[in-house]
């Protein structure tokens, strides 16, 4: 019964692809702004109001403009309430309410309006503090250490500042240390006499050079508590492992190139280094190599992030083909226990545009993924080898993720 | 192909791919209600069956990109946003088409009093893209290059498929008067694309 389509609808006219991108983005974020609601329900009550409002219409017509008609109706009007269930009929409730974190615990965001945290009770997004460069979580989640300039900031989840300290120069990738005890960052630039390794107190208190910095994030070794231990990587781009006090290097560790990235496998037993074209297992004892992915030949590594409870971690991966520049995946890894062997490989998410960074949930179950350009993240959940469920959380215009922790 | 910036698309099977096109009625209500519930999945289901005939809509009645990225953008987000509001026993698609009709006129007519555009960049790009010989270029040359009292009319009645009821509503003239305009650019349209 229904027309043929007109052949207008088929019609392309210019810029519709771009113009589409930049309406989905929009659309999608329009949609997270708006409260979630349930459909109202047609209320009993309602249809209660509505059968008495004909009863009286009925007895009115019944009982014309006589006296007793006028009575009656009087009657009837009198114990509406009554015979309704209500004084009158109300709208039906709009049930506003903020989507769960899937995955549970919190994740922060750094947008083009401010900080942000996720997943905080009541479940609306929370601004911790105004424009800031970059940030990362407590390890309980409960302050965030934020860099705006040369100033790093330790900031609740209420907003408050806690304390704060500058230094000379921009600071870059703060990192709270497992314990909460220390919080390390990076600053100066190559060209400004180089780039520091700093170490503060989680209270703001004595902040002490540790170490020169090579062009990758330190990151903080867990399960060797009361030890405070950073994995670094210098100047020449060698990976060291460092106490964080005294600055003494517990072992060295040259690869074949800087490393892009440092990640702890969970427990702090094995440290894997990301180069371009592949992952490097080092022993957290001795910094010896414990194995190696095959190298890469048609892509090339971008970020990573290992997957609590579980062996193995997620790799975004850029295509190096000229023509496919911008394509870039996820791929989860399985590893063996030891984290030495690779035993399979599966890619979960596809963007025609650079993917940024990863996190995952606290469980391991979702992994979240920053895709340039959209003012929100991929959330997949992984069962088994594939994905079996996605979400989409707008985050704000420009958000970038910067960490999923912990619950509570 | 996917409508998700980027060409996102997740592995797995879970997710249904999305198809542009017109939806039935009941998959259309099944993506509102998961739009009320703030469902993106849902969202790119109403995207994709709308948001390309509001685009090229707006497109052919102002015949500015910019302007009309501008219209069918603001069109979706002012339906998304009052999605509550909107009477779920009708079919979704005409409202959002409604809008976008309503915003890309306004924007049109005042275009028209500010003497912003002649549409003659419009006609001289189309008629580029025409040279290259595709028929739908063809098609598309012809409707850029009506009258626009036309050109609203038939772009309302056959790309979002408005009824000359709704159509007389959204321009301020008579259901004749649409009715005699479209009647007037679909002889025309004819002419031009059987030369």
């Amino acid at each position: 019964m229904s027309a043929p389509p007109s052949p207008l609808t088929r019609l392309r006219v210019p810029g519709e692809e771009d113009a589409r991108r930049r309406a989905w983005a929009l659309a999608r974020a329009a949609l997270a702004e708006r409260p979630a609601t349930v459909a109202p329900r047609r209320a009993r009550g309602r249809a209660a109001a509505v059968m008495a409002g004909a009863l009286l219409a009925a007895l009115v017509v019944a009982f014309g403009l006589t006296a007793p008609g006028r009575a009656t109706a009087d009657w009837v009007r009198a114990h509406l309430p009554e015979v309704a269930g209500r004084d009158a009929p109300r709208p039906a409730p709009v049930v506003t309410r903020a989507a769960p974190l899937p995955g549970g615990g919190r994740l922060l965001a750094v947008n083009e309006q401010g900080l942000f945290a996720f997943g905080l009770p009541g479940g609306a997004p929370r601004e911790l503090l105004g424009r800031v460069d970059a940030a990362a979580w407590s390890p309980h989640g409960r302050f965030a250490a934020a860099v705006r300039g040369i100033e790093l900031i330790a900031v609740d989840l209420r907003g408050r500042r806690r304390w704060s300290l500058a230094a000379a120069h921009a600071i870059r990738w703060p990192a709270w240390s497992p314990s909460g005890f220390r919080v390390a960052y990076v600053t100066g630039t190559i060209g400004t006499g180089g780039r520091t390794i700093h170490v503060v107190a989680g209270d703001g208190t004595g902040d002490h050079v540790l170490a020169a910095s090579g062009p990758t994030p330190p990151v903080w070794q867990p399960g060797v508590a009361p030890a405070e231990r950073l994995a670094t990587v210098d100047s020449a781009g060698r990976v060291a492992l460092r106490d964080a006090d005294s600055g003494r290097v517990l072992w060295r560790a040259r690869l074949g190139a800087a490393p892009l990235q440092l990640a702890w496998t969970a427990g702090g037993r094995r440290l894997l280094a990301l180069e371009r074209r592949r992952v490097v297992v080092l022993d957290a004892a001795s910094g010896a190599r414990l194995g190696r992915t095959p190298t890469q030949t048609r892509t090339t590594n971008i970020a990573f992030a290992t997957r609590p409870g579980h062996h193995g971690y997620a790799v975004i991966r850029r295509t190096l083909a000229p023509a496919a520049a911008a394509r870039s995946r996820v791929a989860v890894v399985r590893t063996d226990a030891a984290g030495r062997r690779v035993l399979d490989t599966s890619s979960v998410l596809f963007a025609g545009g650079p993917i940024r960074a990863v996190a995952w949930s606290p469980r391991g179950d979702w992994l979240a993924a920053d895709v340039a350009g959209v003012d929100g993240w991929d959330l997949v959940h992984l069962r088994g080898r594939g994905v079996d469920r996605a979400r989409t959380l707008a985050a704000g215009r420009g958000a970038r993720l910067s960490g999923w922790c912990c619950g509570g | 192909m996917d409508a998700r910036p980027e060409a996102i698309r997740w592995a797995g099977a879970t997710r249904a791919t999305r198809r542009d096109g017109p939806l039935t009625a009941r998959a259309e209500r099944a993506a509102v209600r998961g739009a009320l519930r703030g469902d993106a999945a849902a969202l790119d289901v109403l995207f994709g069956a709308h948001w390309p005939a509001a685009y090229r809509a707006a497109w052919l009645i102002v015949r500015d990109q910019h302007a009309a990225e501008d219209i069918a953008q603001e069109g979706f987000v002012a339906a998304i946003r009052a999605l509550e509001r909107f009477d779920r026993s009708r079919p979704f698609g005409p409202w959002l088409r409604t809008i976008v009709a309503r915003r890309a006129i306004d924007a049109a007519r005042a275009r028209a009093l500010r003497r912003e555009v002649d549409g003659s960049a419009v006609l001289d790009h189309v008629a580029a893209v025409a040279d290259r010989g595709a028929p739908a270029d063809d098609l598309l040359a012809a409707i850029a290059a009506l009258p626009d009292e036309q050109r609203v009319v038939v772009v309302l009645r056959h790309l979002l498929e408005l009824t000359p009821a709704e159509i007389a509503g959204v321009v301020g003239v008579p259901r004749g008067t649409v009715n005699s305009r479209l009647r007037r650019g679909l002889d025309a349209l004819s002419r031009e694309v059987r030369r």
